[in-house]
């Protein structure tokens, strides 16, 4: 039976607020524990999503000596050497790998090697969402989840193009109202010019201390009064500081250590409550075009 | 905690054998074992061979639920039954001395992540 895939960037202007690890923790979370199958896209050129899911699946040498050069992203960005060459979709496996031990997980490897690429191609950036609709890949996959790099850049644009939705992390301190700020500037501009229609999630708070400060909470009061910030949405659900994510023998996976298992487990029902919810006023807007044709 | 030969040596010791407290102590020291026993599953041929036992899965999945049941059994055993299973215990770790997960040729530890570090740190 083919799926009606949705492709989500998890995305923020800010470093270090737990994308990979919320991006990571809920994919995971959705494969395993509730059966749906899950791409992966690591567009940041840190590639911590790569290097977890290699961890995960035993396959941290393979991608030293062989995946990093051969199947990753960057294929999908290849231009073409010279001008009578047609440019070329590369097939599904020249770029997701797949796994015996994890299958409902797959994954399109991120390198640090992006950064040398030449990007000065400004209609490169369409490639990502070309790849995903002539391979067909939402009717393969329940989640194609992509993980962004913290900076405005061409792999950003790669990724929110190719998106049905963005979700935003972020930590509650003084610098991520301005990520959230320079994101929305972002994703309009984009809309503006492309005439996409990617759709704001919320924002998910992530390593919260268990108990808030006076002047934590003033920060977030301040925050959440931003007119951009609640236009987007907040989510009921946020994850605390787990020391095991990031020193843990199990990696960076959340569904492994009992603390943050349970809160992405929270935080997964709510993102599904939130996609049905916003199919439902597609659905209401699109009846009423219908109608009004 | 002791190795797998200190504690089988122990329940030759002919003092120790025919207490109770010994070879229950011995045994849930082997369950809870991580040398021992890698995986959970791995338990299961030691209960079937040793105490003729088998468990549902839902007991296997947690080493302190298997402790507890084998505890309550062995218990209720005669010192001719405890016996046997002395030497049934012996017998079981002679035997598989040869896959014994603790001879050195084949322990081979899974990597956890923080090994696997090095891995990527190599790399770069």
């Amino acid at each position: 039976m083919s799926k009606d895939g949705k492709v989500i960037s998890f995305i923020n202007m800010k470093g270090g607020v737990g994308k990979t690890t919320l991006c990571l923790g809920i994919g995971e979370y959705l494969a395993n524990f509730k059966h749906k199958k899950v791409l992966f896209i690591d567009l940041d050129p840190q590639f911590n999503t790569t290097q977890s899911i290699m961890d995960l699946t035993d396959n941290e040498e393979n991608y030293m000596e062989d995946y990093r050069h051969r199947i990753t992203v960057r294929k999908i960005f290849e231009d073409t050497k010279t001008i009578s060459e047609r440019p070329k979709t590369p097939e599904r496996e020249e770029v997701i790998l797949n796994f015996t031990n994890e299958p409902n997980i797959d994954l399109i490897c991120g390198t640090i090697d992006i950064i040398k690429d030449d990007t000065s191609n400004k209609s490169l950036f369409k490639r990502l969402r070309k790849f995903i609709s002539e391979h067909k890949l939402k009717e393969a996959y329940d989640y194609i989840f992509i993980d962004c790099p913290p900076t405005i850049s061409f792999y950003t644009d790669a990724a929110l193009f190719a998106s049905d939705y963005y979700l935003v992390p972020s930590k509650i301190d003084r610098y991520s109202i301005l990520g959230v700020k320079m994101l929305k500037t972002v994703i309009d501009n984009l809309v503006y010019d492309e005439d996409i229609q990617i759709k704001p999630l919320g924002i998910i708070y992530t390593m919260r201390k268990m108990a808030e400060t006076k002047k934590a909470s003033e920060i977030r009061i301040k925050f959440e009064s931003d007119s951009d910030v609640s236009n987007l949405g907040i989510f009921e659900n946020s994850t605390t500081i787990v020391n095991d994510l990031m020193f843990g023998y199990q990696g960076n996976i959340s569904s492994k250590y009992q603390k943050s298992l349970e809160e992405i487990e929270r935080i997964t029902d709510e993102l599904l409550v939130r996609l049905s919810e916003v199919e439902i006023i597609e659905d209401d807007i699109s009846e009423d075009t219908e109608q009004l044709t | 905690m002791k190795t797998l030969n200190s504690l089988l040596n122990d329940l030759k010791d002919p003092k120790k054998q025919s207490d109770i407290g010994y070879t229950i102590g011995t045994v849930t020291l082997l369950i809870y074992s991580k040398e021992v026993f890698t995986n959970n599953k791995d338990i299961v041929p030691f209960l079937k061979e040793v105490f003729n036992i088998s468990y549902l899965p839902y007991i296997i999945k947690s080493r302190t639920l298997i402790c507890a049941k084998l505890g309550r059994e062995l218990y209720i055993m005669d010192k001719k039954e405890i016996k046997t299973i002395n030497s049934n215990l012996l017998n079981y770790f002679e035997i598989n001395s040869k896959n014994n997960p603790l001879s050195p040729e084949k322990k081979k530890q899974k990597k956890n992540s923080n090994d696997k570090l090095d891995t990527w740190l190599k790399g770069f």
